[in-house]
């Protein structure tokens, strides 16, 4: 009965691997200058609902206490913490950090998991972009300081998709598919989508042409600047470009991409809005952006930016990372002696293409099953003269060990 | 070179999706449309294929563990999955309808409708603002009416063969259905020169039918 809940063997390791990571992150947090802040697991349901969050109430799991109230297990940090700076007398600019355990049910989204562990920072009583640059700053290094080489920051803007609405009178429930086939990319269906509805052609254009409004920033941003349409999306554009600025100074733009196709929770970002994933993992590890509006609904109005960050997915992403760098050759030839020249040809004519190639004389005796080791994709062995191939033209010798 | 994977939703749509990708110079040795093997590989293009149920191809490409998927519309309406859903591939075409017994005609303010996607079922039900009993069946559902289970069935129609065959008829279309690329948000990103390469072969391919060689 306990196998089911209770983590056997390598499961501890990974227990004590994310722990390391956590420590980690808290004291780069700390070091910035953030304070630790614990706020309570279960939380009254009114904390909730009626809010305008990134977390839907099914989503949430409740609980029902001694005297038949209804509580929340806390989904995020994020909004008790916009509760306790709005309704408690210190300075309304303060910064928190945490790493600690949120709920939900478990769905498509988590994976399968109803209790995850999350670190994060909230910056908030600034609306300089300094303070937002900052943000951004401590995510690259949340990648970076655990050993993660190839990872991206996604920005976007909010206000420049909001912006272009602005230019359109939409029912709510065109705004909803415009919305999601934007940010699902669904480059066929929005062309036709776009074509219904009435506005200027210039405004359909943008629209049109923002789910590929996504890569390098001077290109994004060039592209960007022509679809402009009223100051709201000029606005958005400025923005970016002086958060940029502020990257640039911390030397850490060579980690940053665009995408204004970004378009999430829209009545709750106020503006920036990014997301931080490592290239060879398939889901998001970090996510954030800035959301003025939150503590108003409590009384109160501070202006914050801030992310969160899923420690158990950063720890999946560095396990996958160390499996990945092992060594992987696509191609080995064979030569005998005689075709020694065209086989260093066909090599480097393969690599011109991209691919990774070894050579070895067909007499150093090297064995189908040493490749195999290897981790070798396909072995090509020479056996008469090749003309200059334009493509791999492999011999009547060809082995195709299992996919590597 | 990154490699680069492809779920396809075994069965027709995998069969047309590899006739596709054979159009656009991606070929795999080791298939053939009788195979039983459910994995593919292309060395040249450092790609790989894998044939998947239909249901389970959001979930491979959403995960991550493929970078692109091959799966019908009715799939992604049933089953929303947080991936780029990139393209239209244009075959695989049939549609949603809502179809009962041959001549009958009622105007129940609720209905009964029997199914295999009970969200679009629901979802359709709603936007019309009907009231609706969802039953959700496994298969065969076409019998539903005429065993007395439901009203009406919503399901998938092509030539509509399958319906006449059972006495039914359609009472009304729903949406058009047709197979789509999907990818990964992240691969889309981290591979997104050779996706958008072959988003393009495709596309070419379909407009002109020309024959378009090109390595991925």
């Amino acid at each position: 009965m306990y196998k089911k809940v209770t983590p056997v063997g390598d499961e501890l390791n990974a227990y004590r691997q994310i722990e390391d990571i956590a420590q980690q992150l808290k004291e780069l947090y700390k070091s910035f200058g953030y304070r630790l802040v614990h706020t309570p697991i279960f939380e009254s349901y009114d904390l909730f609902s009626g809010l305008e969050g990134t977390i839907s109430l099914d989503e949430m799991i409740k609980v029902i206490d001694e005297t038949g109230n209804i509580l929340v297990m806390r989904p995020d940090i994020t909004t008790p913490i916009a509760r306790l700076a709005a309704t408690s007398s210190i300075s309304s600019s303060s910064k928190y950090y945490y790493a600690a355990n949120v709920f939900q049910r478990a769905g498509g989204l988590t994976g399968g998991r109803n209790d995850l562990l999350q670190a994060g920072v909230e910056n908030l009583g600034s609306i300089s972009v300094d303070a937002d640059g900052e943000v951004i700053h401590l995510a690259i290094r949340s990648l970076q300081g655990c050993g993660i080489a190839d990872f991206k920051i996604d920005l976007g803007h909010i206000g420049y998709f909001k912006g272009l609405l602005r230019e359109l009178s939409l029912t709510p429930q065109q705004k909803q598919s415009i919305r999601k086939v934007v940010e699902s990319k669904q480059f066929s269906e929005l062309e036709p989508l776009v074509r219904q509805v009435k506005g200027p052609a210039k405004v359909k254009e943008a629209l049109v042409a923002l789910p590929g409004l996504y890569g390098a920033p001077s290109q994004v941003l060039q592209e960007a600047k022509g679809h402009i349409c009223n100051e709201y999306m000029a606005g958005a554009v400025d923005n970016i470009l002086e958060i940029c600025s502020v990257l640039d100074d911390y030397g850490c733009t060579g980690y940053i991409a665009l995408d204004l196709g970004l378009v999430n929770h829209l009545d709750y970002y106020t503006g920036l809005v990014f997301k931080g994933y490592a290239l060879h993992y398939g889901q998001a590890i970090l996510s954030g952006g800035r959301y003025d509006n939150l503590t108003k609904q409590y009384g109160r109005d501070i202006p914050a930016t801030g992310f969160a960050l899923d420690v158990e997915r950063l720890r999946d992403a560095i396990v996958k990372d160390k499996e990945n760098q092992e060594w992987n050759t696509d191609y080995l030839i064979l030569y005998p002696p005689l075709f020694r020249r065209r086989g260093y040809q066909l090599a480097d004519d393969l690599r011109k293409q991209g691919y990774i190639v070894e050579t070895a004389g067909l007499t150093e005796g090297i064995s189908r099953a040493d490749a195999k080791g290897r981790n070798v994709g396909q072995i090509i062995v020479i056996e008469e003269e090749l003309d200059v191939p334009t493509g791999v033209k492999a011999s009547t010798e060809v082995e195709q060990p299992s996919w590597g | 070179m990154d490699n680069l994977s492809i779920a396809l939703s075994k069965g027709r749509l995998a069969n047309a999706a590899l006739a596709k990708f054979a159009e656009v110079g991606l070929t795999f040795s080791d298939y053939s449309p009788e195979s039983r093997k459910l994995i593919f590989t292309c060395p040249q293009s450092r790609v790989r294929v894998v044939l998947i149920k239909a249901e389970d191809v959001t979930t491979y490409v959403e995960m991550g563990a493929a970078d692109i998927g091959v799966v019908g519309k009715d799939s992604l309406l049933e089953k929303q999955a947080d991936v780029y859903e990139v393209q239209d591939l244009g075959f695989g075409r049939c549609k949603f309808a809502v179809a009962a017994l041959k001549g009958n005609k009622f105007e129940k303010q609720s209905v009964r409708v029997a199914t295999k996607y009970p969200k679009v079922a629901r979802d359709y039900y709603a936007s019309r603002g009907i009231s609706a009993e969802i039953i959700c069946l496994g298969g065969s559902v076409e019998l539903a009416p005429l065993m007395g289970l439901a009203d009406v069935i919503v399901d998938l129609v092509e030539t509509g063969t399958t319906l006449r065959e059972n006495d039914l008829e359609i009472v009304e279309d729903i949406c058009q259905i047709s197979a789509r690329l999907i990818v990964n948000k992240i691969s889309f990103k981290a591979k997104s020169a050779r996706i958008r390469k072959l988003m393009q072969d495709l596309k070419d391919c379909q407009k002109g039918g020309q024959a378009c060689r090109s390595l991925i």
